[in-house]
Order: C-alpha cells, then structure tokens, then sequence
C-alpha cells in the first residue's frame, strides 16, 4: 500500500515536472512571430496577395492561430485597414491571404505589415501578440511605363448601384488634367501631386457596352492628351420569379421561370447569367441551358417528393428560389384525344373522347365548351380515362364546335390544352308558321291576289326551306281546295280567285316536315271600302304612323307598302292593342311617295282596310318643269296650259304653280309678274285696258316728249327707257290676270326654269328646302331671237312648296347689280322692293347676269330693237344706263282652295292678257 | 518552286483576325512565280480600287468613332489622331516600282489592323451592324488590291519578296486602348488612302 502511495506521488510529481517544462519551452519559443513576408499584386482583381510562414513552431505540430494585419496607404502611419485571419498553421506551412483595394493600386503605394498570437485551446492564458513584422512596400507606378497620363482601374466590371474608385495618375504635376464621365466632368481627391481618385457613388447601367471614363492632361489651352478607361457596369441579377415545375407523364420534370433582366455586357466581360436546379433529396444538379427552363429526368419512381432550388448566377452575383411540391399535384394533363360525337340528331349528340392515362386509379375532371349560334356553354364532367357527355337542348340543322380539356381530379394543378370538333345537328321541321301578307287586285268576275311571305328566320326554319305549300280553300264550297307547292327560295305567288271567300294556308317545309301553317281569309269583296287618304310627312328615320282603334275582334294590325323603286310589297304585323308604328327602314328614299295602307285582322283572319296615309320620307323640288303650251295668243291675251305632274313624277306634293311674266324689250320699264295658280286651275290673266291706257295717257301729258323719245323714238334707244309701270295686282281663284306692258308681241317665249331653293307665299318669304338647278330647257315659240342672252321677260312655273326668293328676283326677276355696289347692297336686292329700287337706279345689266335656267316666256318686239343681232356690242361700262326696265307683278292664289286634286293628265292653262299700252323690244 | 507559290496565299491567309507578329515566311531568295496571268489592265484595277477605298474611308471613320462613344466624336483631334507608330511610309514622287512596293507595305499594315479592329468591334460593339460591314467590306478590298499590287510587281518587275511590318497587336490592351488604337488607324487609313488614289 505504502507502495502504491510512493509511486502514485512520484508519477503526480513527474507529470507535473514535465508539465512545467514543456510550459517553459513554449513560452521561450513565443511569440511565434510571421516572417518572409511577401506581398504582390493582382491589377485585374486590385488585389494585394500576402504569404508568409511562421517560425518556431513546433514540428509536426498544428497551432490555431490568428494574424492582425495592417495595410496603410502612400506612407506607413495612413493606415487604412486593419483585421484579423484566423487559420491553423502547420510547421513550415506558407500562409496565403489577399486583400481587395477599393482603390487602384495603380495609385498608391501600398505598405502592408502583421503579427500573430496563438489561439489554441490545447495552451491555456496567457498569450501573447507577437512583435509586428517589418513593413512590406508595394508599388506598380513603376511598371506603369512611358505615357504622361494613366487612368485606373482598366475594364472594372461593378454591379449597378455599387461605389467605385477611379483614379489617374499625371506625370507631370504641371499639367491640369481633367475628368469626365458621359460627358460630365467629375470632381476627386488628391492623393499626392501625381495622383488624384474619385469616388463614384452608385454607379448607374447605362449600356453593356461599357461606360467610358476620361482624363485630359492639358497645359493651358494646349492638350497633352487623353486617356480613359471602360466600365463596365451590370444590372443587377434579379431573383427568378414564377418557378414552378410539372409533369406530363412522370417521367421529366419541366421547370420555368421568368429570368428577368439579362445582365449579359460586351467585351465579353460578363456572360448571361447562368441556372442551375438542384434537388436536394437527391441531392442532383444540373445546369441548364435554356435562360428560362429546364428538363428535369424522374429516375426514382418511388420519390414523390421533391425540393428545387434553382440558382442564378453572374460574375458578381448569386440569387436562388426555392419550391417543394408532391409530384402529384404538379400533373399537366396533354390534351386529350379521339374526340368523337356519336348519335346525333336534331338536338342531341353524345360527345366521346380519351384521356392519356398517368397512373392507375386517376380520376380526371374535364371541361367541355360548346360554341354555336354565336353562344357559348360550358360543363364539367368527371371521367376515368374514356369521356363521355351527353349533348342536349342543341338547334336543328346547326354547325357547333365542342371542345374539351382536363386536369388531375384529385390535386388540380392546370388544365391540360383543348381538344376539339366540329358537328352539326340534324334537320327538323320549321317550329314557326311563315309571316304571309297579300295584295288584292279586283276585277270584274274575280281577285287577282299575290300571296308574299318572308323567310323564316335560321331560328325557326331548323334547316332548309325546300319549298311552300299553299292550300286554298275554298269557304263557300268547302270540298274544293287546291293545293300548289311553290320551291324555295320564292316568296311570292299569284292566285286567280272568283268572288267567293277563300282561306289560304301556306306552310314552309324542309327536309324533315313541314311547318304550322299561316292562314289568311280573302272574303268575297275584300277591297271594297272607301277609305279617305292623309298625307302625312315622313322624316330621315321613317314614317309615323297612327291609326283609330276598331271595335270588335281585332286580332291585330298590318301595314302594308311599297318599296320604290322595286315595288316590292312590304308589310309589318302589329298587336291588337296598338294604334301606332314607326315604319323605318333603309329603303325609303327621298323624292318618292310611299302609300301605306293599314288592316285590321279579324278572328277569322280577314284583312279589313282600314285606313290610307301617303307621304314622302323627304320632299324635293320637281326636277321638271311643265310642258307649257300657249294658244289664242292676241295683243293682249293669250292662253298657257299645261299637264299635271303624275303622282308617281312627283318627288313632293305639288301645291300650285307660279306664272311668271316679264317683259324681254330692255328699253321698256320693269314689268314682271308672278301668278300664283293653283293646279289644275285655267287661268285668266286680264289686264284692264282702260287703266292701261289712262295710265299711259297720264305719264304722255306729263312728259309727252320724253314719252316720245322713251317709246316711240325714230331709232329705239335702249338706254333712254326707264318706265317704271306699276305692279298690279289680282286675285282670283278661277282668273288671274297680269296687268302687262303695252307691247304687242309676236312671239312667246318659253323658257324652263327650275324652282329655285325659297318659298314666297303672297309675298312671304319662308326657306323650305336646298334643290338643285336644272339644265334649261328653252321653247322658243316663234323663231326671233333665238339666241337672245340677255335679260329678258320670263314666265316661271313653281312648285309653290319649293319657290324660291331667287326666282323672284335673281332669276325672273333679274337683279342688276353693279359692280361697285356694296355686298350689302346685294343682300338687299334679294327682297322684290329692292329689286324694283335697284332697277330704278339704271344700273347696267351686263351679260353675265342672265340667269340661266330660267323658264320664262321671253317677248319679242314687232319693234325691232337696236340691241338685236348685236348682243355682243353691249356696252360694259356700268355707268350706263340700263338696257331694260322690268316690273314684275305677283299674282298669288291661295293654295289648298279645296280644289279637286288633279288627275294625271289634268292639263292646266293660263290666259295672259297683254297691255297694249306696253312695249316690248 | 512550291514555297514561292503559296507566298501570296499565306500573305492573305495571314490577314485573320488578330494577326499582329511579322509573317516568318517568305524566303529571301524567293523568286516570283503567280499562280494565274495578271489581267493587261491591273493598273487601272488598282486606281480603281483605291478610288473605291478612298471614297469610303471617311464613312469608316464616322461609323467608327460614333459607336466608341464619348468622348471620341467631340475629341477626334486627341484621340484618333494619325499617331500610328511602324506605319510604313509613301513616297508619291517615286518610280512606279517604289510606290507599288510601298503600296504593298501599305496594305498589308492595313490589312492586318482592320483585322484587329474587326474582332475587337464584334466583341464590343456586336450591335453595330453596319460598321461591321464596312470593315469587311474595306478588308476584303484589300485583299483584292494586294493579289493585284503583287501582280503588278511580279509581272513588270518580278519582284517575288516585300519585307513587310503589320498593325501593333492589340489583343493584350484595355478596351479603352484597343479603341482609341482602332481609331488612330482608322484616321491614319482615312489619310493615307486618299495620297495613294491620288499618287496612282
């Protein structure tokens, strides 16, 4: 025992011996100082590169140790970092550290020293730091070579956003060197005379073809040259977005994502960014080639569970997004197959198609859409893998396109692409009667009616209309009925009926059947009522009509009409319980009367008229004037007639008709007249002599020599006649007679004119309507004068509706207008007073004012006139006095004087009587 | 016999892209020897050829400095500047045998640096579509003007070997150097060219 204690003691005793021994020798040995200090440089990364090795230690030995390094800038005490590099040193092992420099090294020397202290748990406290090796100098402005100027660092590539350092070193401090980026002079820091840096503060990307950086040395204004560098700066690598990952057949994964931005520069400085997935329960990897997706190889059928990582990277950057998904419920069906429709008849199919089977046991959810008629419907069906679908409630004789798509049941993830066909449906019979409307054409012994229908709309004829049949029955002999098939596309036929009632079936049919049938009654007398017509005036959009209830069975209303200028009959059913409807429709046309006829439908579907309206869309001018005829013509009278419009020629309601008369003779005074007839009216114009010739008788006692010289002269002078007669005026429904000049004429002229654009109604001036002159068209009753252009007497024919002011005055009534008066002179002249005062003003009528297209009745002068045959010797000087003096007299005759309205060949006539105290040349 | 054949060839083929070191071919003794009979009219081919070159120079010039960006357009004089070291000389007052020798040191020289130029532009510049069809264009009527000067020199004056100095290489300069080297060329070429369809 003692023993045991001796030996247990001098084991404690030896170990701590050896303990305190080995305790002494490392702290000897310490600190275990960093020697053979080498320090390069890597100018493309501006890096310092730092090896050392450490004495003293222990061989075969490793130490845990940590290394403080200082690197100062320019000169030893501008320290300008400072850290620590922890590593595990070995005997005899040569350390290696680098260091980043913001600043070109290019620059600044660089001075770089460090110390060490051991950090290892296996030697306990204390430890100390190590003396600091001696400073190691780094300089490359020495290598820089010949050149006055410098510019660092060459080709940096930076991310945008980053902070750089650029800085230039001049070797001559005389020279003022100056620097731009883009343009725009940047401002730094001078480091030493030579050396000056600028610090760029979040760098923008401006191309991937690099930012050029500046520097130009001059000496005054002398430049002593230029030098720069490019920088080449990237956008910023984003994250992928939209990483997502599915299968088709469990056999490849398709991965995409969105890459966003291509941080790809020139100089081949940086390429696009690379990805790559990897998974990391396999723990795969694969680069991919695409920028935005990826194939992915399912070799284990038993992982269903998988965790991507995709990783982008560029030189400067790395950024990466992660999914964890169940392989199941990333199923991406392909689209199905074998779409086929079975049984198909007029408005059902059965759709059938198949899905590529994934897995046993899949239920897939399919959606059908069905397009047709301009619809859309849609439904959902849960199917294993041959679909089936029961199409119903479809249209006769109808193109659809049905399609479908499907997705997993169990985990929808996304449906697959459609599959589709096209079908159509069968034929059935016309579900609707066709609308049918006649027109009836009595004669004597029998009805000629013409049967007209419409189309059945695509809706309701359920296929092709093949043909009509029409059943005519007849009521007063029922077993007599006659039936004709009439072949599609007609819509029309005519039947011969005697005077009996009839009822008319008319039934469309197709291939399959035939439709309800539309009935309609000819009674024995069916036109037979008096039935007042009403005009009635239409606008752009159509016709207002109205019309009095009926008492009785009314089991609705037609309107019929025609369209112009097919003549084809139109007709539009109305409700029994509706008085009015607007007829509009493209067709109608201005100018052209359209009649409607309104019916009442009795229960037992026969049409009773009811009432007539007439009327235009738009009423227009009369685009011809009467044919005017004159007769018993004497010195003071003579006849016009013509002919009425016919209903169909007229494109308004003509409401009268102006006579207009004036004399031709220029040297007379202004006489005109207008005589307002109403149609169908003889006229009579009658001039009482006796006033006439005291009148004259009056103004020659007055001035007798001036008479003499004005009327009667040895040779007629056409600038000395000014008389000015008055207008008279007279009225009279059945005579109208113009007080004219006291001429004795031997020709009539007729000259055509179209009404002009204004209404004058006794006087009354009131616009209605734009209408376009005609072409004229002169009658030259006797042969003098033919070719007479100048101003002249004229009789007009108006449409009273479309009477314009201009006849009054521009066109008959012939405005001479000076060409020194005042525009506003010209407005003036355009009211007959005005016309009168402007004419007393012995203004020249040159030839340019005659009016063209006038109708007039020109008056040629037994007398012969100086002017005639030398029309082209009219003077021009406006100062002159005027060639003819011209009165006009207006006769108006109220319209709607309750006249008989005017048959087609009515022919209409006006006497005129002359004044034989009047002269015309 | 066959070595002095493939001179000419290897002389084109020597224009590559990135051609930059002096061509260590062509025997001193060599003799000349041409592989096809010279057309009767290669002078006026010749003329024609520089005219050719001549009047596209200056567009060369603009394409070029415009897609360097700034500041090479504003600042022509400083940086593209005709300083190009080596450039073989011209001397238009000489006998037609000197300038056709000159000519053909000429050409050379301007053909290897478009070459350089051509692939540095791809590289940097692969936008600029229509630069690197004017520097093809130019480079291949060159080539047309070499085997056409070395017809001319082999046919009259049997001269088979031209001692000859190419473009500087850029491949190892930064890409602020290799531009504004490219541009100094391209201002010299714009010079030179004009002399030479001047002195032909």
């Amino acid at each position: 025992m003692a023993l045991f204690v001796v030996f247990q003691t001098t084991f404690f005793l030896t170990l701590l011996s050896l303990r305190t021994y080995q305790s002494e020798v490392l702290a000897e040995r310490l600190p275990l100082t960093p020697v053979s200090l080498k320090v390069s440089t890597n100018s493309i990364h501006q890096s310092l590169h730092l090896q050392w090795t450490v004495h003293n230690l222990p061989y075969h030995q490793e130490l845990k140790m940590v290394f403080q390094i200082q690197i100062s800038r320019i000169e030893t005490s501008n320290v300008v970092w400072v850290g620590n590099y922890s590593t595990t040193v070995k005997w005899n092992q040569v350390l290696h550290w680098s260091w980043e420099s913001e600043l070109p090294l290019e620059c600044a020397t660089h001075f770089v020293r460090m110390k060490s202290v051991m950090d290892d748990a296996s030697f306990p406290e204390p430890n100390f730091w190590s003396n600091w090796s001696s400073w190691e100098e780094v300089s490359v402005q020495d290598s820089l070579g010949r050149g006055i100027l410098f510019v660092f660092p060459k080709d940096k590539l930076v991310e945008e956003g980053s902070n750089v350092t650029i800085c230039y070193v001049s070797r001559n401090i005389q020279n003022n060197v100056s620097c731009y980026l883009e343009g725009k002079q940047i401002h730094g820091e001078q480091l030493d005379p030579h050396v000056t840096a600028f610090n760029l503060n979040s760098v923008p990307f401006i191309r991937n073809r690099g930012t050029n950086i500046y520097c130009e040395a001059s000496q005054g204004n002398v430049s002593k040259g230029i030098e720069g560098i490019v920088l080449f700066v990237s956008k910023v690598l984003e994250e992928p977005k939209d990483f997502s990952c599915e299968t088709q057949d469990f056999k490849t994964l398709h991965c995409t994502w969105d890459p966003g931005t291509d941080t790809a520069l020139g100089w081949s400085k940086q390429p696009s960014q690379s990805y790559t997935l990897f998974e990391s329960f396999s723990g795969e990897k694969k680069l991919c080639t695409h920028k935005n997706w990826c194939n992915w190889q399912i070799t284990q059928d038993s992982q269903e569970t998988y965790n991507f990582t995709l990783i982008a990277e560029n030189y400067l950057r790395k950024r990466s997004v992660n999914i964890l998904f169940n392989l199941t419920h990333r199923v991406y069906l392909m689209n199905p197959f074998s779409v086929n429709f079975e049984n198909v008849n007029a408005t059902n199919a059965i759709m059938t198609w198949k899905v590529h089977s994934m897995r046993n046991n899949f239920t897939y959810l399919c959606q059908i859409e069905l397009h047709g008629e301009g619809k859309m419907m849609q439904y959902d069906v849960s199917v294993k893998v041959n679909g089936e679908y029961f199409l119903s409630e479809l249209e006769p004789a109808t193109e659809y396109m049905a399609r479908v798509r499907c997705a997993d049941a169990s985990h929808f993830w996304k449906w697959s692409e459609w599959s589709g066909q096209n079908f159509t449906t069968l034929e059935a019979a016309p579900s609707e009667a066709p609308d049918v409307w006649r027109s009836v054409n009595s004669e004597p012994g029998n009805h000629t009616v013409t049967l007209f229908w419409k189309p059945l709309s695509k809706l309701h004829a359920n296929g092709k209309i093949l043909f009509y049949n029409v059943v005519v029955e007849n009521l007063d002999k029922p077993s007599r009925s006659e039936l004709r098939s009439i072949p599609a596309p007609a819509n029309s036929t005519k039947l011969i009926l005697d005077r009996c009632s009839y009822q008319i079936c008319v039934t469309a049919n197709n291939s399959v059947g035939a439709s309800p049938a539309s009935i309609i009654v000819i009674s024995v007398d069916p036109e037979n009522k008096e039935v007042e017509e009403e005009r009635i005036a239409g606008t752009d959009g159509g016709f207002s009509l109205s019309w009095k209830p009926q008492p009785g069975d009314i089991i609705g209303y037609v309107v019929d009409w025609c369209d112009h200028p097919q003549d084809v009959l139109q007709w539009k059913n109305v409700g029994p319980n509706t008085t009015s409807t607007v007829i509009s429709t493209d067709a109608f046309r201005p100018g052209v009367r359209y009649d409607f006829r309104i019916y009442g439908l009795s229960t037992k579907r026969i049409a009773c008229l009811l009432e007539k309206k007439t009327g235009y869309s738009q009423e227009l001018a009369p685009s011809d004037n009467p044919h005017v005829l004159v007769d018993m013509l004497t010195s003071h009278s003579f006849t016009l007639s013509w002919k009425d419009y016919s209903t169909e020629s007229q494109p308004g309601f003509i409401q009268g008709y102006h006579v207009y008369l004036k004399s031709k003779a220029r040297q007379c005074h202004p006489r005109f007249q207008k005589a307002v007839l109403s149609a169908s009216m003889l006229i009579h114009i009658l001039l009482p002599m006796v006033f006439c010739v005291l009148l004259i008788m009056i103004v020659c006692y007055l001035k007798s020599q001036w008479i003499k010289e004005t009327c009667y002269p040895d040779i007629p002078d056409p600038y000395k006649s000014s008389i000015l007669s008055l207008i008279k005026f007279k009225e009279n429904p059945h005579l109208t007679i113009m007080n004219v000049s006291d001429c004795i004429p031997d020709a009539i002229e007729v000259v055509s004119k179209p009404e002009g654009t204004k209404i004058q109604i006794l006087g009354t001036r009131k616009s209605l309507t734009e209408t376009e002159l005609t072409k004229p068209n002169y009658l030259y009753l006797l042969p003098t004068e033919k070719n007479h252009s100048g101003p002249g007497p004229c009789i007009c024919f108006e449409n009273f509706t479309y009477n314009q002011a201009a006849s009054d005055s521009g066109f008959c009534g012939h405005v001479p207008v000076s060409p020194k008066a005042p525009p506003s002179m010209l407005g003036l002249m355009t009211s007959p007073e005005n016309v009168l005062k402007a004419l007393e003003k012995n203004y020249m009528n040159s030839l340019g004012e005659v009016p063209a297209g006038e109708t007039s009745l020109n008056y040629v002068s037994q007398l012969a006139s100086p002017m005639s045959g030398d029309k082209d010797s009219l003077p021009t000087n406006p100062v002159e006095p005027p060639h003819c003096s011209e009165y006009k007299m207006q006769m108006a005759v109220p319209l709607r004087l309750a006249l008989p309205r005017p048959t087609e060949n009515s022919s209409l006539s006006s006497i005129t009587l002359l004044d034989p105290g009047e002269h015309y040349r | 016999m066959k070595e002095e054949r493939v001179v000419p060839l290897l002389l084109v083929l020597h224009w590559k892209h990135g051609a930059g070191s002096p061509l260590p071919i062509t025997p001193v003794n060599a003799t000349c020897a041409i592989r096809h009979p010279c057309h009767n009219n290669l002078m006026n081919q010749i003329r024609s050829q520089l005219a050719q070159l001549n009047g596209s120079a200056n567009a060369l010039f603009i394409l070029y400095y415009t897609a360097q960006g700034e500041p090479f357009p504003n600042n022509l004089d400083k940086l593209c500047g005709p300083n190009v070291t080596d450039f073989p000389p011209f001397h238009a007052n000489g006998t037609e045998k000197a300038k056709l020798v000159e000519l053909y040191r000429i050409v050379v020289y301007l053909g290897t640096s478009l070459g350089n130029i051509t692939r540095d532009q791809k590289i940097l510049n692969p936008s600029a579509l229509s630069l690197h069809s004017k520097l093809n264009a130019t480079a291949d009527i060159l080539r047309g003007l070499l085997s056409n000067v070395l017809c001319r020199l082999c046919s009259k004056y049997h001269v088979g070997h031209v001692d000859v100095t190419y473009g500087p290489d850029t491949s190892g300069k930064d890409v602020f150097q290799k531009k504004k080297l490219g541009c100094q060329l391209l201002g010299k070429y714009k010079e030179t060219i004009a002399v030479l369809a001047q002195a032909f």
